[in-house]
């Protein structure tokens, strides 16, 4: 086992005291150990945002990259080498906005990295504009009116993409957040947690107690793999917000299908000492 | 002795199986061939035409004139009827084409003889190849051979057979044909097209992972490592957009992929931010770009050597960059491996600079020396306890070690970071490490191949180029030079780091810049980098390659 204090590092996080970041930091920590993961086997790719610096309050292998280019740079490193754990962790504007491209068409291609999105539905690092998850009606100092545009849906659009594995949780309950990460760290295919977080700088709306009157856990009783079903609960949002694994299924993932990743990592793949006459008979 | 051959119809008749036959033919024949490809943006219809060059002597670019013009269609001939030169001939399909008269036209059933043949309109290209092996008085088995490699399916290829050997009796016919170019010998050399050269390159080079989002030329790389992606191990995957396919290729790389992108300039100019992220996270990669002209979508399928200064200067910050724009298909192949080595040897990215004409046309060339070829990868897999990916160290270079190795954790970061890759706001290290970065590009300089230096060794005239300009301008310069010009040729390849070495001999020459461009951009590159002033140009911008008689009639107009 892998004690939780082995993914400590002396990094100081710039967050504002109260952040919901912590609880995930935290609880990341937590699921990392109980799965046994050592820090060396894992890559964290993260993007631009506050949620974005996570990854360096813990020890890991880090890919700090651009605004919104995370799941991309993940991608790439796993189809390298697919021995390691990949996970993407930023925020709503990062992977919902910027990123909004690659985080449809890597649902499509389901390879098997995970994508943890801290989403506290407003910009911090940028201090407090709209992000593509606000609330219809939320005043900014950009938005002064009110938001006008419909919030994305990120858990609706991945269904609707039959993203093989779908989930929310909030970082006001450590538990749920604990066991959401594992089932996600643990599937075989891309795998989407979309968790909930009070901003308590700029977001005034979405408060911890907001959350906490609305959110209810899906219990045994519900199906995740019946799509229809799945879609219905992803519509679900206002004055009640489910929680837990939305959908999943056991669709092949990218690398599985490749040949070229059958005999092991990409990475070890030879270069040298190859014979090239086939190649140059191509040209006589 | 020399033929210059112009295959023209529409988009989707097969023009380009001709002169990939043709081109192949002449050299198992011991010709020496160049092709050029002048094609629309368009599947269907258009006109597209290949200049097939054949001499017996080494050729390095197409040519003005056309002595056998193979017409698929009524427009060829009106497009290229006079460029015709002295005893040019036309072929062209007497049945579909009408009222033509005249020594010059030969008139062949070619649709007709497909059919009867082949059952199938598309085996005109074989019947071409039939009848032009045959006036050429060419070996008929050596076409016979190629038509069997080019088709598997034995009944399709018994077919071809049949229509090219139709083809070839009527062009045996017209034994008083001016253009021989019977068997001369058998020989080792290659036929190979930029592309190819670019990819196999790579390939060679140890590249196993390349994303691209298909941008005409640049594509030509991406289905090549495709074509071979199985037998060599390389995962090839089309991107959703540009911006994703660099971030997959510097992901792959951090985790020790040998990787590429493809594209063209548009497609660069998304993925610039990238190249940025690359200075600042020293993670090494390739960037193969295709220049077609611009601005914006420009001509998709048409040449430009107008990204040059783009190239140079694109990213946000500062960091060294090697760019590179290779002068032939040959050298397109050892300097795609160079740019490997070096990106990897200087965790930079490294930029390959060729263009649609370089892309797709095809030369012959000596056997390619894979030998001497040499891989390092310079990876460190046994790190120190306290390995730091970013590192400071006396040359710049970090040691670089691969995520996922036993006691070492490697973090990079987009944002300034410390010796261990995490951000930092402390400014004295953004300093050092700043000068970290760049140090590296000061000991690159000395892996920069100096410009090419061809001609009379005191010149009065330097004509300066870049890229592939070259084959052009060296054709050019032979024949000045046998008129009794004084005149040399500065052809640079390699671009950046800028080479200033070769200012000591030639900086008092009178000089003459050749670009496919409309502003000089070499010659701007050359006053920012020495001071040195070059004021006559010969610019050329309408989307077509260079012709060594129009250079010798612009430096002559200048001289």
């Amino acid at each position: 086992m892998v004690a939780v204090e082995t993914y400590n590092n002396n990094q100081l996080p710039a967050w504002c005291p109260g952040c919901g970041n912590f609880s995930i930091l935290r609880c990341m920590k937590q699921a990392l150990s109980e799965l046994n993961i050592p820090p060396e086997k894992l890559l964290m790719v993260s993007g631009i945002g506050q949620a974005a610096k996570a990854p360096h309050y813990f020890r890991c292998n880090l890919f700090n990259g651009l605004h919104g280019r995370d799941i991309s740079v993940g991608v790439g490193a796993k189809i390298a080498n697919h021995e390691l754990i990949v996970i993407a962790e930023s925020g709503d504007g990062n992977t919902y906005g910027e990123g909004g491209n690659h985080f449809i068409h890597n649902i499509r291609r389901n390879v098997d990295i995970k994508v943890f999105v801290h989403n506290n539905q407003i910009y911090g690092l940028t201090k407090g504009q709209a992000s593509p998850t606000s609330d219809l009606g939320m005043k900014t100092k950009v938005q002064v009116d009110g938001v006008i545009s419909p919030p994305f849906n990120p858990i609706a659009v991945a269904v609707a993409l039959n993203a093989s594995f779908v989930a929310r949780s909030f970082s006001g309950d450590p538990e749920h957040l604990v066991s959401m990460m594992k089932l996600a760290i643990t599937h075989k295919g891309f795998a989407l947690l979309d968790i909930l977080q009070p901003c308590v700088t700029f977001n005034r709306v979405n408060t911890f107690q907001w959350y906490k009157q609305r959110i209810y856990k899906l219990d045994d009783s519900y199906d995740p793999t019946n799509r229809i079903l799945a879609f219905e609960k992803a519509l679900e949002w206002g004055d009640k917000i489910p929680i837990g694994v939305i959908y999943t299924n056991d669709r092949p993932t990218y690398e599985e299908q490749l040949p070229q990743l059958k005999n092991g990592p990409l990475y070890k793949s030879p270069i040298i000492g190859i014979d090239y006459s086939d190649i140059l008979r191509e040209y006589r | 002795m020399e033929v210059k051959i112009v295959v023209g119809g529409e988009a989707g008749q097969g023009i380009q199986t001709v002169s990939s036959i043709m081109s192949k033919f002449f050299l198992r024949s011991g010709y020496y061939v160049f092709v050029e490809h002048s094609y629309q943006s368009r599947i269907r219809g258009g006109h597209n035409f290949t200049q097939i060059r054949v001499s017996t002597t080494p050729i390095y670019s197409p040519d003005e004139g056309i002595d056998i013009l193979v017409a698929l269609n009524d427009e060829t001939i009106k497009l290229h009827i006079s460029e015709l030169l002295d005893k040019g001939v036309i072929i062209y399909d007497n049945e579909l084409i009408k009222d033509l008269e005249g020594e010059r036209f030969y008139g062949v059933p070619l649709q007709r003889i497909a059919l009867e043949k082949a059952q199938a309109k598309v085996a005109i290209n074989s019947v071409a190849c039939g009848v032009l092996v045959g006036l050429l008085d060419g070996e008929f088995s050596i076409l016979e051979e190629l038509i069997k490699e080019q088709f598997k399916d034995l009944e399709i290829r018994e077919k071809n057979i049949e229509a090219t050997k139709a083809g070839y009796e009527i062009g045996k016919s017209k034994n008083d044909f001016q253009f021989k170019t019977p068997f001369l010998s058998n020989n080792s050399r290659l036929v190979i097209d930029g592309g190819s050269a670019v990819g196999f390159g790579a390939i060679v080079a140890g590249c196993r992972f390349l994303s691209a989002y298909p941008m005409t030329p640049g594509t030509a790389v991406m289905n090549y490592l495709a074509g071979h992606s199985k037998k060599y191990n390389i995962v090839v995957e089309q991107a959703e957009d540009e911006i994703a396919a660099i971030n997959m290729v510097l992901g792959a790389s951090f985790a020790g992929v040998r990787s590429m992108v493809t594209t063209s300039g548009g497609g660069f100019a998304l993925m610039v931010e990238g190249l940025s992220l690359a200075g600042m996270t020293e993670t090494p990669c390739v960037i193969h770009i295709g220049q077609r002209p611009g601005p914006a979508t420009g001509l998709p399928t048409r040449t430009e050597q107008a990204e040059l200064l783009f190239v140079i200067n694109a990213g946000h910050g500062e960091f060294p960059r090697y760019v590179t724009a290779p002068r032939d298909v040959k050298d397109a192949f050892y300097k795609t491996i160079k740019a490997f080595n070096l990106a990897d040897k200087y965790q930079i990215p490294s930029i390959i600079l060729t263009d649609q004409f370089l892309v797709d046309s095809t030369a012959t060339i000596d056997e390619l020396d894979l030998s001497g070829i040499e891989i390092n990868r310079y990876i460190d897999d046994n790190p120190s306890k306290d390995y730091k990916r970013h590192l400071i160290t006396a040359s710049g270079i970090s040691p670089r070690t691969l995520p996922g190795t036993d006691g070492a954790l490697v973090i990079t970061d987009s944002d300034e970071h410390d010796e261990e890759g995490h951000i930092t706001e402390d400014l004295e290290i953004r300093k050092r490490m700043v000068e970290k970065r760049l140090k590296k590009g000061i000991l690159l300089k000395e892996e920069i191949e100096e410009p090419l230096y061809i001609g009379v060794p005191d010149p009065e005239v330097v004509l300066v180029g870049w890229g592939s300009t070259y084959g052009a301008i060296r054709e050019s310069l032979d024949r000045l030079i046998g008129e009794g010009y004084s005149v040399g040729l500065l052809q640079f390849s390699d671009l950046y780091p800028f080479p200033v070495r070769w200012l000591e001999k030639y900086k008092d020459k009178r000089f003459i810049a050749i670009e496919g461009n409309a502003t000089g951009q070499l010659a701007q590159l050359i006053r920012r980098e020495t001071g040195l002033n070059i004021y006559e140009k010969i610019l050329k911008y309408n989307g077509r390659p260079f012709t060594p008689s129009e250079i010798i009639r612009e430096v002559k107009k200048i001289w």
